[in-house]
């Protein structure tokens, strides 16, 4: 309980952006061990609200699979349905009713419930955890590039306390609540962790906080071209060629 | 958590601009602290009065309801431009056929939320309500951040020598003349406070710039923190300009 305590202490000090909290950090005698602390900590006490949350969502929202029927059976019947020629009717209706159930399912992936909110419990934390994996190596890889002087394991430690706003998300209890702002102070966070680890200048700082998140934007713009190309050459074999007759 | 005098010294010292708050809050060594838990409660005074507004005047107003004097009002508006003569009689037809149509699935949808929602209505709007006040806080505080992050960064090219803590806690004065915000849901009048508290939160902006900073002059805080405005401008502009040579040149 003293461990907890200790740990939520300091992750409000980190999201007060109080220097104490970094330098802490710094100190730490286990700082990745102490980062994973921190790190589960806050993922599972933000699922556990998330589930709270989702009770209540289900409780105050409506039946989703209601809506999309009674929102295509009034779309079919609409006067505009009888302009379509009778031959071309069904064929028209089938495939606007494909796009129709796609989009319904996609929505379907955002619309909170019971079932997602219990798995977040794991991949909540789990999420949180590759996210500072990934974002830590590259900061220190950044960071040292640019000359400065902390460890890999101290730039754990520190970057840990970045997840600190995450803890704001408890406030998904509440179905709606828009949770703005917390990304912007995570990237706050990070720089103070860096400034504290590696001891460069406020520019450089700046620059070993700000690379790490262009390169993963880079990363994943350059995975989507790659899928998407993917796709369009499977969509393009599956057609037949333009021009190429009957 | 923050005290009433501490809150109220900081509501005067922003609403007023004077220098001694935003010194205050910037030697303050948890001044960003301080800075957030002022613009926290002026954020959530706000949200509690509109939120408050909002759940009074609708926490009986069901889904269909709420569709139904949607749709009188809209049916208002067109009987008024057809007064006007900005609508043809064939025109208005076709208009009014189709909106009629989109309202039918909307009401239906309607009737559908009324009848497969769990909670009772009042829970509902409630927990609406609820949400729209803690959601202020967080709208505010993402802007703040933002904005301060990178007026830091053109202050710093400026000369300027402030720590993002000391920006923060300074620019959170800026949340002084939102209070204003909170008359948002007066009639006609909620429109002309809410512009009036977005230009006196400029003056107190561009003070809280300078003296977090510390520069000497009142204009570099005001350069630091529009610059960002003119370098998007100016971005967009020379886009612009690029594209219409482009779409030139291929003509």
């Amino acid at each position: 309980m003293d461990a907890l305590r200790t740990i939520l202490h300091q992750v409000l000090d980190a999201l007060l952006l109080r220097d104490t909290a970094y330098e802490t950090a710094n100190e730490a005698s286990h700082p990745v061990r102490h980062g994973v602390a921190i790190i589960v900590t806050i993922g599972v006490i933000v699922a556990l609200a998330g589930v709270v949350g989702a009770a209540l969502t289900g409780w105050t929202t409506p039946d989703f699979d209601a809506i999309r029927e009674t929102v295509w059976n009034s779309i079919t019947q609409m006067t505009w349905v009888n302009d379509i020629p009778a031959k071309e009717r069904g064929e028209v209706l089938t495939n606007m009713q494909q796009m129709y159930d796609a989009g319904w399912r996609v929505a379907a992936l955002f619309i909170p419930s019971a079932s997602k909110a219990l798995a977040g419990v794991v991949l909540k934390p789990l999420g949180l955890l590759v996210a500072w994996l990934v974002y830590g190596v590259l900061a220190f890889v950044t960071a040292r590039l640019l000359g400065g002087r902390g460890s890999l394991g101290v730039t754990y430690g520190a970057t840990a306390l970045a997840a600190s706003p995450q803890l704001l998300s408890i406030f998904q209890v509440i179905p709606g609540v828009n949770l703005a702002g917390l990304g912007i102070w995570a990237v706050i966070c990070n720089y103070l962790a860096l400034k504290h680890t590696h001891d460069l200048s406020p520019g450089r700082t700046f620059w070993a906080t700000v690379m790490p998140y262009l390169i993963l934007i880079l990363l994943v713009m350059l995975l989507a071209s790659f899928v998407g190309v993917l796709t369009a050459m499977r969509f393009a074999n599956g057609l037949p060629a333009i021009g190429g007759g009957a | 958590m923050i005290q009433l005098t501490d809150f109220r010294n900081l509501l005067r010292g922003g609403l007023l601009l004077e220098t001694s708050a935003f010194e205050d809050l910037r030697d303050d060594p948890d001044g960003f602290a301080r800075g957030l838990q002022f613009l926290v409660a002026v954020a959530l005074i706000v949200g509690l009065v509109l939120g408050t507004y909002g759940f009074v005047t609708s926490w009986n107003a069901s889904a269909s309801t709420s569709i139904s004097k949607a749709e009188q009002g809209v049916n208002q508006v067109l009987e008024q431009m057809e007064q006007m003569g900005a609508l043809g009689g064939g025109e208005l037809d076709d208009v009014t056929a189709n909106i009629r149509e989109g309202f039918g699935v909307a009401a239906e949808v309607g009737e559908v939320v009324d009848d497969t929602t769990s909670a009772p209505l009042v829970a509902v709007r409630f927990l609406e309500a609820l949400a729209k006040v803690l959601s202020q806080p967080f709208g505010w505080i993402a802007l703040w951040l933002t904005w301060g992050v990178i007026t830091l960064a053109f202050a710093r090219v400026l000369g300027g020598s402030a720590t993002v803590q000391q920006m923060l806690a300074t620019t959170s004065l800026v949340a002084a003349p939102h209070i204003l915000d909170a008359l948002g849901f007066v009639p006609c009048g909620g429109v002309l406070f809410q512009a009036i508290a977005f230009f006196w939160g400029l003056f107190v902006y561009v003070k809280a710039t300078a003296v977090a900073n510390r520069f000497d002059a009142v204009w570099l805080g005001a350069l630091a923190a529009f610059a960002p405005i003119l370098v998007l401008l100016l971005l967009a502009l020379a886009g612009a300009v690029i594209v219409g040579a482009a779409v030139s040149l291929a003509n």
